[in-house]
């Protein structure tokens, strides 16, 4: 036992290396996997706070591009705010009664690596959760990851285990939108099958299937699709809408009717 | 520890750690230079300092770069792996066991100073991108994107070290 105990004492450090290092790779590998672990990544309040600052400087540079984006983004507002007007009032909020939009200011964003997040500072206000959709005003982000008071880490699209249900407009064809971690611009579309016609240039936008995004808003365009003998589907990439080493300002979207959307689907699931 | 130490070790924080936050995301060349500079700071501890402080020192240094990045345990298992090592290397590559030794530029000489540094540096970037990759594929890539960083953290340690030098020299 003493002989233990000194065997021990004389590879103490060894051991405190190998715990360090069971921590760190305790720490990897739970990360992909628990829902909401915001006191180890960028929406906690401390990291949140020093982001914020280093931004605000960054985006003040950036203030000028930034005005004229919204200043585009207002005119196509109130030209959809023109041609509205021609339909009934009761047309408009039924439409809008579906889901509700946050406001979130991007304060810290990657684009690089082989996974991407982007962390955003929103309103307390807003009860934004963990699940939720993000969009910005070219097209959609990706996904709320974890949120605390004052922030959120936002998995965005270039995150490859984060997969969009989106479907071709030209041939109605479902797809899902998958990030194969090469290139910030492109990501891959998968599932086409052959027998439908599609071209490149062809818009890719949400099915509204998954009740995180509703049906209707740009993931981006076919650049490349090809159709190999052997393989049912076709091999395609879509150019993502949004440009992700620019995206300032991002919308999260809250479903209202979800819930109930999901129960009632489970309900079917379970029969 | 005399109190220039002191001042030097805070001068590379300073450079190596507290830089490296803001500019993460922004510093790289050509799309396969990530830098990861504050590995610096832990090969350039002093070399007397007990292992299990330098490995426990190592462990947070790297979960502080971790929390930034939303890569919770890469940075933190890739610097104690190197941190744990770093002195046998250093015993390697410099055969003198002087306790009075400095980990400087000047003292090592270019060539051992370099030979100490690069291998520990390209370990470190390694374990990172491998990590963060999930394994080797796209290998040609990874390879590529581990040894641009090395040879861009090194310079940018380089250029700290130095900077300190040339200020002593100075006075």
């Amino acid at each position: 036992m003493l002989q233990l105990l000194d065997f021990l004492y004389r590879q103490r450090i060894f051991l405190l290396f190998l715990l360090l290092e069971g921590v760190s790779f305790w720490l990897i590998f739970s990360y992909n996997h628990r829902y909401n672990t915001y006191f180890m990544n960028s929406s906690n309040r401390v990291t949140g706070e020093v982001s914020d600052a280093i931004n605000n400087v960054a985006t003040f540079v950036d203030l000028q591009r930034a005005n004229s984006e919204l200043a585009q983004e207002n005119l196509i507002l109130r030209k959809l705010l023109a041609a509205q007007s021609t339909k009934s009032l009761a047309e408009i909020s039924a439409k809008d009664s579906t889901y509700t939009l946050a406001l979130g200011h991007v304060v810290n964003a990657s684009f690089r690596k082989s996974k991407n997040y982007l962390t955003l500072r929103i309103d307390p206000m807003d009860s934004i959760r963990p699940g939720m959709g993000v969009i910005s005003s070219k097209g959609v982000v990706g996904t709320v990851k974890s949120v605390s008071e004052h922030f959120a880490t936002v998995a965005s699209l270039l995150h490859p285990n984060l997969l969009v249900s989106g479907r071709v407009q030209s041939n109605g064809a479902l797809a899902t939108v998958q990030w194969d971690g090469k290139n910030p611009l492109e990501a891959e579309l998968k599932y086409v099958p052959r027998h439908l016609e599609m071209d490149v240039g062809d818009t890719v936008r949400t099915s509204g299937f998954n009740s995180i995004y509703p049906e209707g808003f740009i993931i981006g365009h076919v650049s490349t699709s090809a159709l190999k003998r052997e393989n049912p589907f076709y091999l395609a990439r879509v150019r993502l809408a949004t440009d992700f080493t620019q995206v300032r300002t991002v919308y999260i979207i809250k479903v209202t009717d979800r819930k109930e959307k999901e129960s009632l689907e489970e309900e079917v699931q379970d029969e | 520890m005399s109190r220039k130490l002191i001042v030097r070790l805070a001068f590379y924080f300073l450079l190596l750690v507290v830089l490296q936050i803001p500019l993460l995301h922004n510093w790289v060349l050509y799309d396969v230079a990530f830098p990861f500079p504050y590995i610096g700071f832990i090969l350039l501890m002093p070399h007397t300092l007990p292992k299990g402080w330098a490995i426990t020192l190592a462990f947070f240094l790297g979960l502080l770069i971790d929390v930034f990045s939303n890569t919770p345990g890469i940075h933190a298992s890739a610097s104690v792996l190197v941190a744990y090592y770093r002195v046998s290397w250093l015993q390697v590559v410099s055969d003198s066991s002087n306790e009075e030794m400095d980990l400087t530029f000047l003292f090592l000489g270019t060539s051992k100073f370099t030979l100490f540094m690069l291998p520990l540096i390209f370990i470190h970037h390694a374990v990172i991108f491998v990590l963060e990759n999930e394994g080797f594929k796209w290998a040609g890539m990874l390879l590529s994107k581990v040894l641009w960083s090395t040879f861009f953290s090194y310079f940018l340690i380089c250029l700290v070290t130095l900077s300190v030098v040339s200020n002593k020299r100075r006075k």
